[in-house]
Order: C-alpha cells, then sequence, then structure tokens
C-alpha cells in the first residue's frame, strides 16, 4: 500500500481545526481529500511513466496512461511547479525557495512568496481557499495569520499566479466559427453593443452591457447571484458582494477601476446552484485555475458565467485616491464616476465638471502584480466587455464560449441590448488589437543575453575593450522581456531618470533613432553610462524581473544604442529651447560638470564649460581606463554637447588661470562647480618618496590621458617592472591592476586591508581582474615600502589583518594581527586608496562654504552659499559613482534654471 | 585655442638654450615670478613644466627659456616663429612672496635657472629691495641675460665653472661671502638641484656662516601641475611629504631632502634617452626625405 502523501496526512491531522473554522462540513472534508488523494495518485501515475521513458512527451503520455490531454497537462505542470522533473531537465518556472521547501515537507509554503515578489493580483481566491480561515485581505494585499495557519499550501497551489500552464490559458472549445489571435485569445464574435435600460444607462459605464446581461440573467431565471464588485462604506471603496436580484444590480453599475478581492467571498455562495461572476482579467484567470486545481473539488462548480471586464491595470483603493489627489485634486466624495477612454482617464464629477488625464500619467499607480498581467480582455471569460475600441456610451463585447454567446443572444432578443458589428478591419477593432498587443508580456525566458568578451588571457594584453556589446538581435529579444511596468522601479533608481522602460519600447519596436532620442533627453552619455555606470546597485536592482529571474540588462540596452548611433555616424540631439542668451558657466568637464552644461543648453542658456586638462571628460578621460571606456567614445559624447552650442575651454584652470571675478566679469550669471576630487590620498608609510611608488591618479593619467600605454610614439613615458602591488579595493584599484597587466606586468597584486565581502569595487570589475589573473591578498595591509641604493622601491612590507567590529561605514574593522608581517618583493606600488577635494578652486573663492573635509555645501537643490553658485559631484559627496554625479549635475541644471528665471527672464 | 609663439632667439652660444615669447593673453594677465606653465606641444606630447621667465600683460605673451635636455625640450626647441604650441596651462604654482625686507635679498641662477630669476628679481626690486644676482652656469657659451639681470639688480656678480667668465667657481662662492659680508634677508636659488642643494648647505647655520632663510625652486616631473597626480612630490628632511606644483614651486630650501630628489629626477632616465632616440631617428629620416626630396 502506498504512504498517505503529507499534504492529506497534515489535513486529516489538522481536521478538528479545519471543521470549527466553518467553512468546510464533515462532508465537504472528505471530499477535499478524496479529490486531493485522486489527483497525488494520478500525479504518482504520470511520475512513474515520465521517469520509465525517461523524457517527457504528452501524447506518448496520453496514450499510455489514457488520461486526457488536460489533465496531463495541469498535473505536469504541478510535477514542474515542486521540482519533480528537474532530472530531465525540466526547470521550474518559479522560485527556487518553494522548490526547496516542497523538497523538504512535500508541501508547498503558503502564498507569501506571491507576495513578497510583487506579483499578488489581488483576486482573493487565497482567502477563500484557506481550510482555516488564516487568510485576510486588507489594504490591497492578503496577510497570513501564523497561528492559525496549518501550513498545508493550498493557497499557493490555488493561486493563479502560481503553476499555471500556458497551454490551458489558450484552451478552445470545438465550435467551428471559433477565431484567434493573439493578443485577444480565442474569441467568437467581437461587437459593440448598448443598453436599451434608461436606468441602466445613468449609472452604468459605456453601454451598461454588463448589468443589462446581469437583469437579463435574473429576469430569466438564469442565474441565482452574481458576483461582483459594489460600493463599499467608503466613497469609490470597492466591495465584493454577491446580488441576489435584479433590484441590487444597481448597486454594482459603474464601478472605478478599484482592485477588489472578491473571490475571497467565493466559498460563502457554494451553495448557490447558479453562479454569474464578474470581474477583472486576473478574477478570470483564477477561477480557471480553479477549474483544474484542486482536481474534482465537490465546490467551486457553480459557476455558470463569467463576465470578463477589460483591464489595462487596476488600482488599490489607496493608489486611486492619492492618484485622484495628486492628478484632479479632488476627493473621492466628489466624484460621480470615472472611465477610460482613448487613452485618458476621465472622471465626472458631482457638479457635472469633466477633468482628464493621459492613462501614462496615471500608470504609476497601478499594482504592481498588474504589470505582470498580458491580458487585457479577460481572455479566459465567457463574454469579456470593456470600452476601448467603442464609441461614445456603447461597450465593446467580446462572445468567447458558447455559454457566453447563449447569454448575449437571449439579451439581444429580449431587446435588452443593441448590438453593432465591429469588422476587423475597422479603426476600433484596430485599437483594441494594439491596446492589447501592447499588454503583451514576452518573456520568454528569464535570463538575461550574456555579453560577449574578450578572452581574459587576449585581453591582459591589449587595451581594447572587454564586452564587446550585444548584438541587434540580442536586444530585440532582451527588449522584449520588459515588462513595461506602470510604475517603473528602474527610472527610480537612475540618479537621472531615464524613462527606462519608453526607450525599451522604442527598441522592441526597432525604431532606434527615436530610441537614441528618448534616452538623450534624460542622458547626454548614454555610451558612457552604459558602459560604467554600477546598474546592478541603480536601475538594474528595482526590476519587477529581479523577483523572478534576471533583471532586463538596461546598461547593456543603453550601451547597444548608444554603440549603434556612433556606428552609423548619426548624431542625435535632444530638442532644444531657442537661445536665451544668458551666460552660464560650468567648471570642470566630468560627468557631473557635462551633465549639468547639456541641460542647461537644452534650456535655451549659452554654458562655456572651463576645464583645468587638454581634454574633456574629468574622471572619464584620465581616471577610467581605455579597455573599460574608450577615450573616443567620451569624445564623441562632448561632441553632442557642442551641438547644443556648449562651449568648452580647455586648459583654464578656474582659481588660476582665471577667478571668479574675471568669469562674472565676462558677464556669467551663474555657476556650477564640479571640479570632482581630485586630490589623491596617501597611506602614512615609510618610503612614499621612492621611485616606484606612485599614486592611481598619476599611473592612471599617464597611462589614460596622456596614452603611455603607446610609448614611445606618445611621449609620456611609464616604467612598472615586472611586480605590480597596488593598494585599495575599490574600482580605482581594479583599473590600476589591471592597466598594469595590460602594460606588460608579469604579475599584479591587490593588496587590501579588508575581505573580499568589504571591497567597494563593482562585482563584474572584481570578476573581470580575477580572470585575468589579478591576484588578491585581502587582510593584508602595507608597513613600509622599502628600496635600494638608487631609491627604486624593491619590496612592500605587510601585515595580516583580521576583522573586528563594525566601524562608522558599516564594515568591519580590519586590525592587524600582531607579528604577522612579511614581504613582498615589488618592481611598483601603485597607491589607490581614494582621493580628497582639490583646493585650489574652493581656496579662490573665500566665502565658499566648505565642510570640514574641503567638500563644498550645497542645499537640497545644490546651490551654495553664494547666490548663483551651485555645485555637485565629488567636489560635493567626496568620491562617488560617475552615474550619481551625473544627477547631481541634473539636479543642479534645474534649480540654476529655476534661479536664472526667476533673476533674470522674468522681467 | 593656438598658443602662437611670436619670437625665438638663442641664448647663449651652446645651441641648445632658446628665449621664446608666446601668445597666452590669460596666462600672461595673472602671471607672477614664481609661477610656471605646463606645455604639451603636440598631440603625442607629455606635458611639462617651465618656469615663467617673463610676461608682458599688455601684449598678451609670456616669455619661456628652454635648454635641450630630453625628447620635448628638443621638440620645443625645434619650433618656430608663427608655429603654435598645442595646450599650454597656468600660471600656476605659487608666485612669490613679495615683500620689503630690511636686509638685502641675494638670487643665485644657476644655467638655465638664470630665467625664472629674472622675474622674481624684477618683482622684488619693484618692491624697493636691494638685489644682489650671482648667474653660474659651466662656461660662458651657456650664459644669457646678463643685462636683464644687471638692470634689476643692485649688484650683479657673474661666475663660471671653467673661469671663462667672471669668477671661476660655483656659485656658492661669491655667496659665501656675501652672507659673511653683510646681513642678508633672503636667498633665491633657482638651477640645478645640485646648485640648490650646495647653495641650501651653505645658508644652514653650519659652519661659521650665519644661517639665511633660502628658497629653491623645485621644477620636479609632474602632469597636472594641480596637485593631482603626486608625480612632483618630494619629502622634507623630517619625513614629511610636499607637492612642488602646489606647495611650491619655491619652497624652504633647508628642509628639501635633495638626496632623494636627485634620484626621483632619474626615475625616467631610461624613457628619456629611449625618447631622444626615436625622435632623432625621425628627425634624421625626416632631413634625408627633405634633401632627397628637393
Amino acid at each position: 500500500m502506498e504512504t498517505q502523501p503529507a499534504l492529506i496526512n497534515l489535513l486529516i491531522k489538522n481536521k478538528e481545526k479545519i471543521l470549527s473554522a466553518g467553512k468546510y462540513n464533515e462532508t465537504e472534508f472528505s471530499d477535499l481529500i478524496n479529490s486531493l488523494s485522486q489527483a497525488e495518485s494520478e500525479r504518482n501515475l504520470i511520475l512513474k511513466k515520465i521517469e520509465e521513458l525517461g523524457t517527457l512527451n504528452i501524447e506518448t503520455l496520453r496514450k499510455e496512461l489514457s488520461l486526457s490531454e488536460k489533465t496531463l497537462l495541469y498535473n505536469i505542470e504541478y510535477l514542474k511547479a515542486c521540482g519533480s522533473l528537474e532530472f530531465i531537465g525540466e526547470t521550474p518556472r518559479f522560485f527556487q525557495e518553494t522548490i526547496d521547501t516542497f523538497k523538504k515537507n512535500e508541501i508547498f509554503p503558503n502564498a507569501l512568496i506571491i507576495r513578497e515578489k510583487k506579483l499578488c493580483c489581488g483576486c482573493g481566491l487565497c482567502v477563500s481557499v484557506c481550510p482555516v480561515d488564516a487568510i485576510r485581505y486588507s489594504k490591497g494585499t492578503f496577510e497570513i495569520d501564523d497561528d492559525v495557519c496549518i501550513d498545508c499550501g493550498l493557497c499557493y497551489a490555488c493561486c493563479p499566479r502560481t503553476f499555471f500552464p500556458i497551454e490551458m490559458k489558450r484552451s478552445q472549445e470545438n465550435v467551428s466559427n471559433i477565431k484567434f489571435l493573439e493578443q485577444l485569445n480565442y474569441f467568437q464574435e467581437i461587437c459593440t453593443a448598448q443598453t436599451t435600460d434608461e436606468n441602466i444607462k445613468k449609472v452604468a459605464q459605456d453601454g451598461g452591457v454588463v448589468t443589462t446581461l446581469l437583469k437579463m440573467a435574473f429576469q430569466q431565471n438564469l442565474i441565482d447571484g452574481a458576483l461582483a464588485v459594489g460600493l463599499g462604506d467608503n466613497p469609490l471603496e470597492p466591495r465584493s458582494l454577491l446580488i441576489e436580484n435584479e433590484e441590487d444590480l444597481l448597486k454594482t453599475a459603474g464601478t472605478k477601476y478599484t482592485n477588489s478581492p472578491m473571490l475571497q467571498i467565493l466559498h460563502d455562495y457554494r451553495n448557490y446552484k447558479r453562479l454569474a461572476v464578474v470581474g477583472t482579467p486576473c478574477i478570470m484567470e483564477a477561477l480557471k485555475k480553479l477549474t483544474f486545481y484542486p482536481k474534482n473539488k465537490p465546490f467551486y462548480n457553480n459557476i455558470v458565467l463569467k463576465i470578463g471586464l477589460f483591464c489595462m491595470e487596476s488600482f488599490d483603493y489607496e493608489s486611486i485616491i492619492g492618484l485622484l489627489k495628486n492628478e484632479f485634486h479632488q476627493s473621492p466624495e466628489d466624484i460621480r464616476k470615472m472611465n477610460i477612454d482613448k487613452g485618458k482617464l476621465i472622471i465626472y464629477d458631482k457638479t457635472g465638471s469633466i477633468f482628464d488625464v493621459p492613462i501614462k500619467r496615471i500608470k504609476k499607480y497601478g499594482r504592481f502584480g498588474c504589470f505582470f498581467c498580458d491580458d487585457l480582455t479577460s481572455e479566459q471569460a465567457d463574454i469579456s466587455v470593456g470600452s476601448i475600441g467603442s464609441e461614445l456610451s456603447w461597450s465593446t463585447v467580446i462572445i468567447r464560449t458558447e455559454r457566453g454567446a447563449q447569454f448575449f443572444q437571449k439579451a439581444i432578443k429580449s431587446h435588452l441590448l443593441i448590438k453593432n458589428k465591429i469588422e476587423e478591419d475597422s479603426k476600433s477593432f484596430q485599437s483594441l488589437s494594439s491596446i492589447a498587443k501592447s499588454k503583451l508580456k514576452k518573456y520568454k525566458t528569464l535570463h538575461r543575453p550574456i555579453m560577449i568578451e574578450q578572452e581574459p588571457s587576449i585581453r591582459s594584453t591589449n587595451f581594447e575593450e572587454v564586452p564587446k556589446g550585444l548584438t541587434e538581435d540580442l536586444v530585440k529579444i532582451e527588449a522584449q522581456r520588459c515588462l513595461q511596468c506602470g510604475n517603473p522601479q528602474c527610472v527610480i533608481g537612475c540618479p537621472v531618470n531615464i524613462r527606462i522602460p519608453d526607450f525599451i519600447k522604442l527598441l522592441r519596436e526597432a525604431r532606434f533613432i527615436d530610441a537614441i532620442h528618448e534616452i538623450k533627453t534624460y542622458n547626454l552619455l548614454p555610451a558612457i553610462c552604459g558602459r560604467v555606470c554600477p546598474q546592478e546597485i541603480q536601475c538594474e536592482k528595482h526590476c519587477l524581473l529581479n523577483d523572478l529571474g534576471e533583471p532586463i540588462a538596461i546598461g547593456y540596452l543603453e550601451r547597444f544604442i548608444a554603440d549603434w548611433e556612433r556606428k552609423n555616424k548619426l548624431k542625435e540631439c535632444p530638442d532644444c529651447k531657442p537661445p536665451n542668451g544668458i551666460k552660464v558657466a560650468v567648471i570642470g568637464s566630468g560627468p557631473s560638470g557635462l551633465t549639468c552644461a547639456g541641460t542647461l543648453a537644452m534650456e535655451g542658456y549659452d554654458v562655456t564649460i572651463f576645464e583645468a586638462f587638454h581634454a574633456g571628460g574629468g574622471v572619464l578621460s584620465y581616471g577610467i581606463p581605455e579597455f573599460r571606456l574608450p577615450k573616443e567614445i567620451v569624445k564623441e559624447e562632448i561632441e553632442t554637447l557642442k551641438m547644443l552650442n556648449v562651449k568648452i575651454q580647455y586648459n583654464a584652470i578656474i582659481g588660476k588661470t582665471l577667478d571668479f571675478e574675471d568669469l562674472k566679469e565676462m558677464g556669467f550669471k551663474a555657476f556650477f562647480i564640479g571640479v570632482g576630487a581630485g586630490l589623491p590620498m596617501f597611506i602614512k608609510v615609510k618610503g612614499l618618496d621612492l621611485n616606484g611608488v606612485l599614486t592611481s591618479n598619476e599611473f592612471l593619467t599617464r597611462s589614460n590621458l596622456m596614452k603611455a600605454y603607446k610609448f614611445p610614439d606618445y611621449d609620456t613615458p611609464i616604467n612598472i617592472g615586472k611586480i605590480v602591488t597596488v593598494i585599495g579595493g575599490g574600482n580605482v584599484a581594479l583599473d590600476s591592476s589591471r592597466t598594469a597587466l595590460r602594460l606588460g606586468a608579469e604579475r599584479v597584486i591587490i593588496v587590501y586591508r579588508r575581505s573580499e565581502v568589504e571591497m567597494p569595487a563593482r562585482k563584474a570589475e572584481y570578476h573581470h581582474a580575477k580572470e585575468e589573473g589579478i591576484e588578491f591578498k585581502f587582510l593584508t595591509n602595507p608597513v613600509r615600502f622599502l628600496g635600494d641604493e638608487n631609491a627604486d622601491v624593491r619590496f612592500m612590507e605587510v601585515i595580516k589583518m583580521e576583522l573586528g567590529e563594525p566601524d562608522e561605514s558599516g564594515r568591519r574593522r580590519p586590525i592587524p594581527i600582531q607579528g604577522s608581517e612579511y614581504v613582498i618583493e615589488t618592481d611598483t606600488i601603485i597607491v589607490a586608496i581614494g582621493t580628497r577635494a582639490n583646493p585650489i578652486l574652493t581656496k579662490s573663492i573665500p566665502e565658499l562654504k566648505l565642510n570640514k573635509w574641503g567638500y563644498i555645501e550645497i542645499n537640497e537643490n545644490g546651490q551654495t552659499n553664494i547666490e548663483g553658485v551651485f555645485a555637485g559631484g565629488d567636489i560635493v559627496t567626496g568620491s562617488a559613482t560617475v552615474i550619481s554625479a551625473m544627477g547631481a549635475g541634473k539636479k543642479a541644471a534645474k534649480a540654476m534654471d529655476e534661479y536664472l528665471k526667476k533673476s533674470y527672464l522674468q522681467s | 585655442m593656438p598658443y602662437k609663439i611670436i619670437e625665438k632667439r638663442e641664448l647663449g652660444n651652446s645651441g641648445q638654450v632658446f628665449e621664446m615669447v608666446i601668445e597666452t593673453p590669460l596666462i600672461a594677465k595673472k602671471a607672477h615670478g614664481g609661477n610656471f606653465i605646463l606645455l604639451r606641444i603636440n598631440e603625442t606630447g607629455e606635458r611639462f613644466p617651465l618656469t615663467i621667465a617673463d610676461y608682458d600683460r599688455e601684449k598678451g605673451t609670456i616669455t619661456i627659456v628652454v635648454q635641450v635636455v630630453g625628447k620635448s625640450t628638443k621638440l620645443l626647441s625645434h619650433q618656430e616663429v608663427g608655429d603654435a604650441i598645442l595646450d599650454i596651462v597656468g600660471p600656476l604654482g605659487n608666485q612669490i612672496h613679495i615683500e620689503k625686507y630690511e636686509h638685502p635679498v641675494v638670487i643665485i641662477g644657476g644655467g638655465i635657472g638664470i630665467a625664472p630669476c629674472y622675474p622674481q628679481a624684477k618683482e622684488l626690486k619693484e618692491a624697493g629691495n636691494k638685489i644682489i644676482a650671482i648667474i653660474g652656469a659651466r662656461n660662458k657659451e651657456l650664459l644669457f641675460w646678463r643685462e636683464k639681470m644687471r638692470s634689476v639688480s643692485d649688484e650683479f656678480i657673474i661666475c663660471t665653472d671653467d673661469g671663462s667668465e667672471g669668477i671661476k667657481g660655483v656659485v656658492t662662492e661669491p655667496l659665501k661671502e656675501l652672507i659673511k659680508r653683510e646681513k642678508t634677508s633672503v636667498v633665491i636659488a633657482i638651477g640645478p638641484l645640485i646648485m640648490m642643494k650646495y647653495v641650501a648647505l651653505t645658508t644652514n647655520g653650519s659652519g661659521n656662516l650665519p644661517k639665511v632663510k633660502t628658497y629653491v625652486s623645485l621644477n620636479t616631473i609632474m602632469i597636472d601641475g594641480t596637485g593631482m597626480c603626486g608625480g612632483c612630490r618630494f619629502s622634507t628632511v623630517d619625513g614629511e611629504i610636499y607637492f612642488a606644483c602646489v606647495d611650491g614651486p619655491d619652497v624652504d630650501g633647508h628642509i628639501v631632502d635633495f638626496d632623494n630628489l636627485l634620484k626621483r629626477a632619474n626615475r625616467f632616465l631610461d624613457q628619456e634617452k629611449e625618447s631622444v632616440e626615436c625622435y632623432d631617428r625621425e628627425c634624421r629620416a625626416l632631413e634625408r626625405y627633405e634633401s632627397e626630396g628637393t
């Protein structure tokens, strides 16, 4: 005899608790057990067969086990979801955590993971299926009472957002006139319809079709009740309710796009013989899932009509209140009706006024769960109704199933509804179809593409770029993965707030010129950012796909489109306002200065950048090596600025060549200081004055800006010997070490006082460095440098460290281990332990307020204590990232624009 | 912005020293004695410092004096009137401290170091100081600006190692006599490291000589000239680290660890040699091409 499955055991063990919760009576409980046992034995059978065959072949299984295809499909999906089919290479779609739990307990975990992964669609089905009534729904999602929960995992298994065989979503009835479109799924007919009932017209959305269908169903005694959403206690607050007669119907009419977990009350009405359900696509999906899980259930078989609504996304009650407040300055009490039409959300207030905002603007209020949904038209319903594609006061109706057709025909015959045909080539049909298409999600894979890189052994001998970029084909596939969220978190993660989903959508449509234009409106340096931004802690960190698999490779896409533009010799230039003749000085041409200059130029200002070096880009030119950021790219991006009429004056050190007063005399009205943090820090050890000891600044400037790697073709020399030791654990240390390797060092060692975990360098760069053979000595700190009679460095004496208590940076403080000193032979020592503020400029403006480290103090707008003088980037924050400096430049530019408008343009 | 060469002339008779007047309006406006500039002659050139030897604010020019020692100085010496230097940035470093001292100021220029002495002598003279100038070189062929220096000094001494002009001997010989002879407020020495080392040793109060505040001008290897690279750093006898570019170039001669600095100056000796050899090869090839071509 087979052993009892774990789930059945668990339920039986908790029988008393379940019965006292009141959801199941004795009979229903044993029905549930039976149905679950039956499903269990079916799955065992299938699993055994697959093991026997060693492969997954639906056709063979169907023949050999004489099971229906439907039964096979959902059981296989279930087996995949619990990780049981990994042995034949079937990787499950969902989460490893779930599989780990299942492997341990043979029971799914509860549905909290769906909430954590922001997948919850808010249908409320979990509340209904919980046998011990442990789940409550509130504020847009559900809570599970740990004390009551028996960990049966039924909520997880029933959730429409867990396993759901794609084939089941695409199942069809055998009807002769059935049609199929990817974006609309199967349907028999699409038409528009309108109620003839004047009372309904007054309150209902659009054509009042849903209310009228239900009215007819009650009149003709086709249903006993209808589950729908009506108004709750507060204005606009949704409430799931059961309508039992025609009179109650008007309560539901004109609901307001608020998400309602209506299925949470489904079990209350299991005794109703014939139930209609009206709901959004997610509700329809949940009902569909109920048809195959739990299998042969003794209840929930009473739903005779599923009326689906069109839905772009729904809003939590709290969000809709926020939406009304922020976008319309209205409170819910004042709203009579809301409608979405022609790309706009329209509200009708009680005084009869009408307001609208573009849907684009309200998308951010949508539920996260909605962003994973690709169903606009309630594809799992019997009949779907919505406003998209129809005239005012009409509704678009998609008749999908035989049952849907029957109900609709009856309403037409009894003259409750009138209908109009929609031709497939009509404008209405096209608009419905294209909006539905825009909601399709095409993430076939949860993995991001891998960029081809130069082989470590080859690249360590040249200065060419390591990653080679994505191909156009891979870019198009990757762009398809983007969920096009209404509330894109990536944009929030981006310091310059590029509208990432918008440019990805353009890539998806292969509208490359538009895509680069879109990016450049927000970021004039995409080729640079695509390469050196730490996307993993910015935009990509916030991508919703992180929760499912891997985030969209935003950086790769940005890099691709910028490179595409360059390769095609195009120069997309963002739109600029007409020149206003106001002169603005930007001091420093690093990332913050370039961004500030570009932003102001777009606003019409006459911008001049003053740069101390003979080349622009600041750290992009002197600091970041060629193999990470080719200097040609920096040049090209600066060219874009010149197209915006930004002037650059090289060899101009403000505080030396020109001073602040000179600039004022030259007519500059506002100033941005973005001079970076250029001074090197030294460690206090003996031997710093030996030859062969140099700062990373000197080393990298020689190699990058002065091209010493091309010596003697370029005159600037560099000599590093055979063994190079680099001190530090940041990106600069890695850049220095990899540059040394490329300059011909036989051995390059990085000495870092903390451990691998605390390294501030980007993980990808660390990985690259390791691949190239850079040696890492973690928890090691220099004690002194020893040289020979020519004052050439020969050895570095180091001491081993251990980690103590966390310090002010939150990282564990490294403490020397007494007596652990030893020496490393070395020909060159590069000190890469950070930089600090350069006082040349700040000293020349004595009234400028600095903090104790010499960095400039600014307010939240980037303004210093001097009127008209703004600052940003490393000279404010100390060493940080390229993009954060760009963000600061942009922010300051906006404040400067406001300041200048107020001071010079308004009069 | 091109930096055009307005005038060029050879100084002395060695064929190694040249004076150039260059159009640099912004720098000319701000330049002072003690300041230096960084030049990059062409796209492949290195950035190297030269001290400002004179300036004309009205004409918008500065004067530099260059002695051929390596590739870059050789390349610079090959530039002619009308040619332009690709990049010049400055004025860098601190200008000299100007005050009316109680006692005379002794200004010593050795070899090419004579040139940067001139604006310092001029500015100190204008401030009302008594200037005693000593200029020295290995031989008379290397001497220059005698009249210019004389014009800004109250007392003017020439010495050469080989005695071909003025006093035979090194500059420290007349210096010793001077500081013995009368109380001296400040000594300023600009020239080869080894000369500055011995001047500093002469004035540090050792032997039977009085201690005199001494400034030396450090012209070390540097890239940016703004304190960024740290290549110009020097250590003091107390082990402190200073940057010649932002803490100097004129620094207290008594704190400089000259022995270390002499060794640091050799940092790129091999590369400098290689660079010159490459350049000479190119020059010869060009000459051959031009002679065969015509």
